[in-house]
């Protein structure tokens, strides 16, 4: 009993989800070779995350850009006693990490969030079984095109961020290290080359590809009324956030060795 | 305009409830001592093994990115150090506390949502108990508490885990890593990251215990308390950041010309 | 000790909810408040127990005077006032036993025990359900639960919000039976709001419409069958 409940029953779910993530996933791809394409539906939600995160992340991107800059600049110039580096080395830190896993986590709780919060919704108050009985499948209206529209839309805003950033960290290392603004760009082209920019889109791209997949699974696991809302959303934000550290790892890592 | 609006409203409430949580558990300091324990046990073993999950992977991350940089002017003897340093002082808390206002902001502020909506919280008024005193304040000071103790053990476990990830990827072994850690780290950085983990536990607590409390509109309504609650406390978190980063810089400054060397 | 309702007015935004409603309840009799969904019944409810505060007009259970109390004061008006919601609204984490045990605060473990089996008898549940949680019970089972919850702080007044929606014919003639078996047996005061007219003919004492934020009828049964106006008559016909 104790084993069961322990160690077999998780397991158990664990495989189960893995084998629900892995059906929506597959079916999503299909529908991208194949249509039906909705274009009204993808078009709604890009304006959706796209207008409606940029706000929280340009803000939210501009404060911890410039906070984390000044701190590393901070390290490079109190114990290495050097502020050559800074250019360089702040430059790489937001192209690589910082422009990318700001806005990624933030997206998690805005989007991730408010879709398991709408399905869930839509599951409990039974609309999900409605629209499977007007022969509509429920992947292909609903988990499509919020798939497309968040690839799309977090490597855009993946890349804004990244401008925001690095904007702030021009200022920073201008008005605390008196670098020049033309001294800091020319670093730039010396550490930064197009690899990484390319990089830091595919990241974006993963990431938002991974946000609708997760929280529309547990979306339409969702039992229970307001509870169960509650409890799939919070999962949601939970797993998410994980998956997306543990694919930022891999990710890093892989780009390391090319980079 | 309306977004700026929405925020500073959201802000306004925000105060006034802690406010009113504050005041609530200053009268009733005793009372209810065993409802706080059973809400830290329950709130830290939920979110344990989350917390050295994620603190390994931040530690991992950024070993990975610093030894790439540091590759590049020769300089990987300092990438202990660094990594430590940047760590505690800034990711660390940062990351740890965004996964916190998952796990444990957006259950409380499900939980408490939904027992707004389903009329609970209206049951215990009229049973003549102080809901704010029963529920919230309970779980506020254990959300805190909490935090503040899950937030260190989750650099503990990024500093060992990026140690052990310097050794397996980069051959780099735990002496030299840990050789370069005092030049960077000191009590100071230490203290950082505990008073930014302190912060960042009353911001989770604060917005996921308002969220919840006033939530309204059935299953829907449940689900938009979580969803503000996941939004606020990441954005209030980075707000944060920024404030004590300035505050403990200036702090630092202020504490050195008047004891000179020690810090 | 009854309850009086003075000139009460709420309005939520642009919607006017109630408008100048005065009513009186005497102590001992059962009065149902009925109108369409909508109509400010459950506001009603709320506004006598201090849950909402109305606008203008005063509200007074026996000598307090509900509007003009602090929430401190309130907590004194409740002790006598039991309210029993539309939903269960039971704690989710709470054994059943822990439920009905809530409002008995001062009592010794053994009174509280003593008095929450009594209280369970009084809705008809054994002592079987003590220690299973609210989501392993039926939800007929949940609305008696919530009902010996409010009766265990022995209140003068009871107060019901649309306590048979959504229920079976079977359970709900239980709850009615029961709403009167307590009224008489335990000489309390009852409210009861309901859009239910049925329930109303059978057990109630004095009828209360509102339509439109206003009192369309108040009197007894049978005054109410005399009364000519259309949205009675249209409910009086559901009835039968």
């Amino acid at each position: 009993m104790v084993l069961y409940n322990l160690i077999l029953s998780p397991a158990l779910g664990f495989i189960i989800a893995c084998r629900d993530i892995t059906f929506i996933l597959s079916r999503t791809l299909v529908i991208c070779l194949k249509g039906p394409y909705r274009i009204r539906e993808i078009l709604q939600h890009m304006h959706s995350i796209g207008v409606g995160s940029l706000p929280i992340v340009a803000i939210a991107t501009a404060f911890a850009g410039t906070v984390v800059t000044s701190e590393i600049a901070y390290h490079m110039d109190a114990a290495l006693k050097t502020v050559e580096m800074i250019p360089g080395f702040s430059a790489q830190f937001v192209f690589r990490e910082l422009g990318i896993a700001i806005p990624a986590l933030l997206l998690v709780a805005k989007v991730g969030a408010s879709t398991t919060a709408e399905v869930g919704t839509m599951k409990v108050t039974e609309q999900i079984d409605a629209l499977r009985l007007l022969q509509i499948d429920p992947i292909e209206y609903l988990v499509f095109p919020r798939f497309v529209a968040s690839i799309v839309m977090v490597a855009v805003l993946t890349v804004i961020s990244i401008a925001i950033t690095l904007t702030c960290a021009i200022s920073v290392a201008v008005l605390k290290y008196n670098f020049s603004t033309l001294e800091y760009l020319n670093s730039l082209t010396h550490f930064i080359s197009y690899l990484d920019l390319i990089c830091a889109v595919i990241k974006g791209m993963v990431f938002g590809a991974v946000i609708p997949i997760i929280s529309c699974f547990y979306g339409f696991n969702c039992t229970g009324g307001a509870q169960g809302v509650g409890t799939a959303t919070t999962n949601s934000v939970v797993t998410s956030t994980i998956i997306v550290i543990v694919l930022d790892f891999i990710l890093t890592f892989a780009f390391s060795l090319i980079l | 305009m309306g977004f700026l609006k929405n925020f500073l409203h959201e802000l306004g409430g925000m105060y006034l409830f802690s406010n009113e949580v504050k005041k609530t558990w200053l009268c009733n300091l005793k009372t209810d001592m065993p409802l706080v324990l059973e809400q830290v046990s329950s709130v830290g073993l939920r979110t344990l093994s989350t917390v050295c999950f994620a603190g390994f992977f931040v530690g991992a991350i950024l070993v990975i990115q610093f030894q790439l940089m540091l590759s590049q002017y020769d300089a990987t003897a300092f990438l202990g150090g660094l990594n430590t340093s940047a760590c505690i002082r800034e990711v660390g808390p940062l990351i740890i506390s965004f996964l916190l206002a998952g796990k444990v902001g957006a259950f409380t502020a499900a939980e408490l949502g939904t027992m707004r909506v389903t009329e609970q919280i209206d049951a215990i008024r009229c049973l003549g108990t102080n809901p704010i005193q029963y529920l919230v304040v309970p779980r506020y000071i254990a959300i805190v508490l909490s935090s503040l103790l899950l937030l260190v053990f989750g650099l503990l476990v990024g500093i060992v885990g990026a140690m052990l990830v310097a050794g397996w990827l980069y051959n780099i072994n735990s002496l030299q890593y840990l050789s370069s850690v005092p030049r960077f780290t000191d009590g100071w950085t230490v203290f950082c990251g505990v008073f930014k983990s302190a912060v960042y536990g009353i911001i989770v607590a604060t917005v996921s215990t308002y969220k919840g409390y006033n939530a309204s509109g059935g299953a829907k309504g449940v689900g938009r308390a979580v969803t503000q609650c996941a939004i606020y406390t990441n954005l209030f978190i980075v707000f944060a950041n920024t404030w004590t980063s300035i505050l403990l810089d200036a702090a630092h400054g202020f504490f050195k010309t008047l004891w000179g060397g020690q810090f | 000790m009854s309850i009086s309702f003075e000139s009460i007015s709420k309005a939520f935004g642009q919607k006017q909810v109630l408008d100048q409603v005065s009513f009186k309840v005497n102590t001992g009799e059962i009065l149902f408040i009925l109108g369409k969904s909508g109509m400010g019944k459950s506001v009603t409810l709320k506004t006598i127990v201090g849950l909402l505060k109305p606008d203008a007009g005063d509200v007074s259970i026996g000598e307090m005077c509900v509007t003009r109390l602090d929430e401190e004061g309130l907590s004194e008006a409740r002790k006598l006032c039991g309210m029993v919601f539309q939903h269960p609204a039971l704690l989710d984490s709470l054994t059943v036993y822990e439920n009905v045990a809530f409002g008995l605060r001062t009592l010794s473990p053994a009174q509280a025990r003593e008095r929450v089996i009594e209280c369970l008898k009084l809705v008809h549940l054994d002592e079987s359900c003590l220690n299973r949680k609210p989501p392993e019970i039926s939800y007929g089972m949940q609305k008696r639960v919530s009902l010996a919850r409010t009766l265990a702080p022995s209140p003068r007044y009871l107060l019901f919000d649309e306590p048979t929606t959504g229920l079976d014919p079977i359970t709900t003639n239980a709850i009615n039976e029961l709403i009167f078996e307590l009224s008489r047996k335990l000489k309390v005061t009852s409210v009861v709001v309901s859009h239910d007219m049925g329930c109303a003919v059978r057990i109630a004492d004095r009828i209360l419409v509102l339509d439109n934020a206003r009192i369309l009828a108040m009197g007894s049964v049978d005054e109410i069958k005399e009364n000519k106006a259309q949205l009675i008559q249209d409910f009086l016909k559901e009835a039968i």
